[in-house]
């Protein structure tokens, strides 16, 4: 997930804002909601920018050294996994919306492919594996955590929950860097799961409909002839089929580039996708103090990561 | 081979897929024992609620559940009742309700471990909800950023 703040109404592509900057409602909201709707728009200044791709990286390269010194102290060895970069978190959404990546790395399929190839390419598990059986029970329990015995239980804002163990060196390194990892489960759960209570109204909209009409014309004169982004996206295993890498990522990048100039040169759709996203999260009020509490821990976190890393030993070359 | 991510399901409207659970998650003492015993890196799928009857694990990929390639085959398509994810940090399964990681999509992460009964779940990635219980048809790992987030990005 790309996590950037934009200043102003602009208010994030990512971003888990409380409110919008738009105050125009597509459809009828109550009186109740809309004075719901007032209020956590004055709470703006008190909600914070979502952070950084390049503050994420802090934060998960930090979880990995916490790891590291949990698993020690239960007597395993760990070697912290690489997380992935800030190119690699980008490119997932609806849309492209940076040039620049996408002439480098088109839809980003190679770059996703060789951060799972890294990611797999774990040696902790080939550590694990040896290790005799109870005592990879032993690991894997005092790594993860234990299903059976205390499981902390967060609510989904489309229903059901969703459980994780209270205690492991994973809820451990989490509860270091956010400070209360109860709280930053329930908060992230919610937070990061509330897209599917907007995103169909947010496409029904007219102002939607009618940039996202203006992109494919402009799709289309380039000679792409595609109704929507995900449409491409649909398109590409056809239209890379057989292909090598070289030739599939020319094919990428074409694409790619055209769909993100039009959608932020010659077009406003990311902007307007942009104001939309903020504006229809804005209503979801209920949720409002997940999200801030969400911001606080992430920013929390930011800083605890700096001191972290800050005090780890520049690596030998 | 080169492997197309298809980022977005068909209606490619939500970019989340948490596997919403209906009801609430059970903790299952089967899975429990499924997990601990399951190898580190792998991610299994089972016919029956609560871990039982093995389909098949697997440390990669597999675009289709039906054929006669893979991990999952033949009969495994549209079968699967729980899963569970043993995989590694900073990565979560995608599984899909069509081959070719097309239709609708859930993710299950590490921190989940495993999830017990798919007739709680379902599937999302469009504009309507999908039965996640056997329906799943091809499964990928992609990284925990692909599972979460806003709509645009």
């Amino acid at each position: 997930m790309k996590r950037v703040f934009l200043a102003a109404c602009a208010a994030a592509v990512a971003s888990v804002t409380v409110v919008g900057c738009t105050t125009a409602a597509a459809g009828p909201v109550s009186e109740a909601d809309a004075a719901r709707v007032d209020a956590a728009q004055a709470d703006t200044a008190a909600t914070e920018r979502a952070v950084t791709d390049a503050e994420q990286v802090l934060v998960d390269k930090a979880r990995e050294l916490l790891i590291e010194d949990c698993m020690a102290a239960e007597g395993f060895r760990y070697r912290p996994v690489p997380v992935a970069g800030v190119e690699e978190r980008q490119g997932s959404g609806y849309v492209l919306d940076d040039v620049g990546w996408a002439r480098e790395h088109g839809y980003g399929t190679e770059l996703q492919d060789r951060l799972v190839a890294i990611l797999q390419d774990d040696t902790n598990n080939a550590y694990a594996n040896a290790l005799p059986k109870a005592e990879r029970l032993r690991y894997s329990k005092a790594l993860d955590g234990d299903a059976s015995a205390d499981m902390l239980t967060a609510e989904l804002p489309m229903g059901g929950a969703i459980q994780t163990p209270a205690d492991s060196c994973v809820a451990h390194a989490k509860g270091e860097l956010y400070g209360d990892f109860a709280a930053w489960f329930q908060a992230e759960k919610v937070a990061a799961n509330l897209v599917g209570l907007y995103a169909d109204d947010l496409v029904a909209d007219e102002r939607f409909e009618t940039v996202l009409a203006a992109w494919s014309e402009c799709m289309r004169e380039r000679g792409h002839d595609y109704p929507d982004p995900p449409a491409i996206r649909e398109d590409l295993p056809r239209l890379t089929d057989g292909l090598s890498d070289e030739k599939a990522l020319d094919v990428e990048q074409e694409l790619a580039v055209a769909e993100a100039i039009c959608a932020t040169r010659e077009t406003s759709l990311v902007s307007t996708t942009r104001d939309l996203e903020s504006e229809y999260r804005g209503r979801l009020w209920q949720y409002r103090d997940d999200v801030i509490t969400y911001q606080r821990l992430q920013h929390a976190a930011v800083e605890q990561a700096r001191e972290i890393l800050a005090a780890e030993p520049a690596p030998s070359n | 081979m080169r492997k197309i991510s298809i980022l977005l399901a068909t209606l490619g409207l939500v970019v989340t897929g948490a596997l919403f659970p209906v009801a609430s998650a059970q903790a299952s003492a089967a899975c429990d024992t499924a997990w601990n015993a399951a190898t580190p890196g792998r991610f299994g799928a089972f016919e029956d609620i609560h871990c039982a009857g093995v389909l098949g694990s697997d440390a990669d990929d597999d675009p289709n559940w039906a054929d006669s390639v893979g991990s999952f085959q033949g009969s495994d398509n549209d079968k699967a009742s729980s899963l569970l994810h043993k995989g590694n940090s900073g990565l979560a399964v995608r599984v899909w309700s069509d081959a070719n990681y097309r239709g609708n999509f859930g993710c299950i992460t590490k921190d989940e471990k495993y999830v017990s009964d798919l007739h709680d779940n379902y599937l999302t990635g469009g504009t309507d909800k999908f039965r996640a219980w056997d329906s799943i048809s091809s499964h990928e790992w992609v990284s925990e950023a692909y599972c979460y987030g806003a709509f645009l990005s």
